[in-house]
């Protein structure tokens, strides 16, 4: 009994500790599933037509301990040499609430 | 005496002078205009164009047969004399008939010209639509995506266009929703792209294009980077999912804490000598280790998505 209350305690521990790594997805509608979450949302749109072009950057979170990248719109619109922004989207994908990841996607001409 | 014979010779002149006067008064008059020539019949009945233009000329003076050098064969068969005004090389040919009516004639409609008889070379020009081949019968053309195509007025568009070279048609494929993607940028932080089309798809680019392409998209896991085929050529891409890849890591970050925390507890066993820390360090250490396992097999058997390459034949 005191075995099973143990791990049960780890494992929320655990899970705790890997809900940190949900990041900007916690608010999103369907975003911040516990197990497995591997979504697509948006951010923002403007009045600008649909372009061609789509600039990504991508941060990635461990266990909500350890986080890295750049997912800053500017940045990712300069990559494309977008100029006129049609879309902000935003992909997040999370696992097991250990490591989880976070692209911007930005369209536009 | 003499007043008689006076008498009778007057009487003799006034009968001759009114005969002379009443005979000039009815007698018919006398065809005293020179005869006009009549227009001579044209020698070949005219021969209206199936379209000829409103613009003809108004007759002018009828021609004479014997300056009726010039001869012009339409495509429809027809055949006319005349003489020839003018030949615009980009447009028609002005061509006055016998009777004077001057005929414009477009230049798809000549077929032979004569002048003088001696046949002038024609300036080149768009086969009429019964001269053009029937098209070949070909593979059924691919039913194109309906979400997007690429836009010619598009930034890619313009791009493209000023490439030089021949141009290869593509066909594109793949087993889940994807575009085919044009390189703009890619490092370790960033990844940008112009989006061509939506597969499945059928599209001419510049075979000399430098630029890299792939076919992927935001749920899948994108191909490698390569350069356009030099000839016609349909692309197979296989497609898995973009998750793929996170897994191995997951399972790895996670087998590691799990062994990190059942080791702590059998440190703590050690150190207290109580079963329930060892019993619970070997549960978490096990589900730890089987998590590195785990992630070590995903890493080495995970599929990867992949691009066939296959000529295109017609």
């Amino acid at each position: 009994m005191k075995n099973i209350a143990s791990l049960g305690m780890i494992l929320g521990l655990s899970s705790l500790l890997g809900a940190c790594a949900f990041g900007p997805v916690a608010g999103k509608p369907s975003g911040g599933a516990v197990i497995y979450s591997d979504v697509q949302f948006n951010e923002r749109t403007e009045e600008n037509a649909l372009g061609t072009k789509v600039g990504t950057g991508c941060t990635t979170n461990i266990l909500g301990i350890i986080a890295s990248g750049d997912a800053s719109v500017a940045n990712a619109a300069k990559s494309a040499g977008i100029t006129k922004i049609a879309s902000v989207d935003g992909k997040a994908t999370n696992i097991l609430s250990f490591y989880s990841t976070y692209c911007v996607v930005v369209t536009g001409e | 005496m003499l007043h008689s014979r006076n008498f009778c010779t007057f009487s003799v002149l006034l009968a001759f002078v009114s005969h002379s006067n009443l005979s000039g008064a009815t007698s018919s008059p006398a065809a005293a205009e020179p005869s006009q020539e009549l227009p001579p019949e044209p020698s070949e009945p005219q021969q209206n164009s199936t379209q000829s233009p409103p613009a003809d000329t108004p007759a002018a003076a009828p021609v004479s047969e014997t300056s009726l050098v010039d001869t012009v064969e339409l495509q429809n068969g027809a055949y006319l004399r005349g003489l020839i005004v003018e030949l615009d090389p980009e447009r028609h040919l002005l061509f006055r008939l016998a009777d004077g009516t001057v005929k414009t004639i477009p230049l798809a409609e000549l077929k032979r010209v004569e002048q003088a008889g001696r046949e002038l070379t024609l300036p080149q020009r768009e086969p009429a639509p019964s001269e053009l081949p029937p098209p070949a019968a070909g593979p059924p053309a691919l039913p194109q995506h309906p979400a997007f195509h690429l836009n010619p007025d598009s930034s890619l568009a313009q791009e493209l266009k000023l490439i030089p070279g021949p141009r290869v048609k593509l066909e594109i494929q793949a087993n889940q929703p994807a575009q085919l993607q044009r390189r703009i940028h890619s490092d370790s932080e960033f990844t940008s792209y112009y989006q061509v089309c939506s597969a499945p798809c059928q599209l001419e680019l510049p075979a000399q294009d430098p630029a890299l392409y792939r076919i992927g998209s935001l749920r899948t896991d994108p191909t490698e980077w390569f350069q356009l085929p030099q000839r016609d050529s349909r692309l197979d891409a296989e497609l898995v999912h973009s998750s793929w890849a996170s897994w191995p890591r997951a399972t790895f970050i996670g087998g590691a804490i799990l062994t990190g925390i059942g080791g702590a507890f059998l440190g703590a066993y050690a150190l207290s000598d109580k079963n329930w820390t060892r019993d619970t360090g070997i549960i978490v250490g096990s589900i730890g280790v089987t998590a590195l396992l785990t992630s070590g097999i995903l890493w080495l058997v995970r599929p990867h998505s992949q691009v066939t390459v296959s000529p295109l034949s017609f």
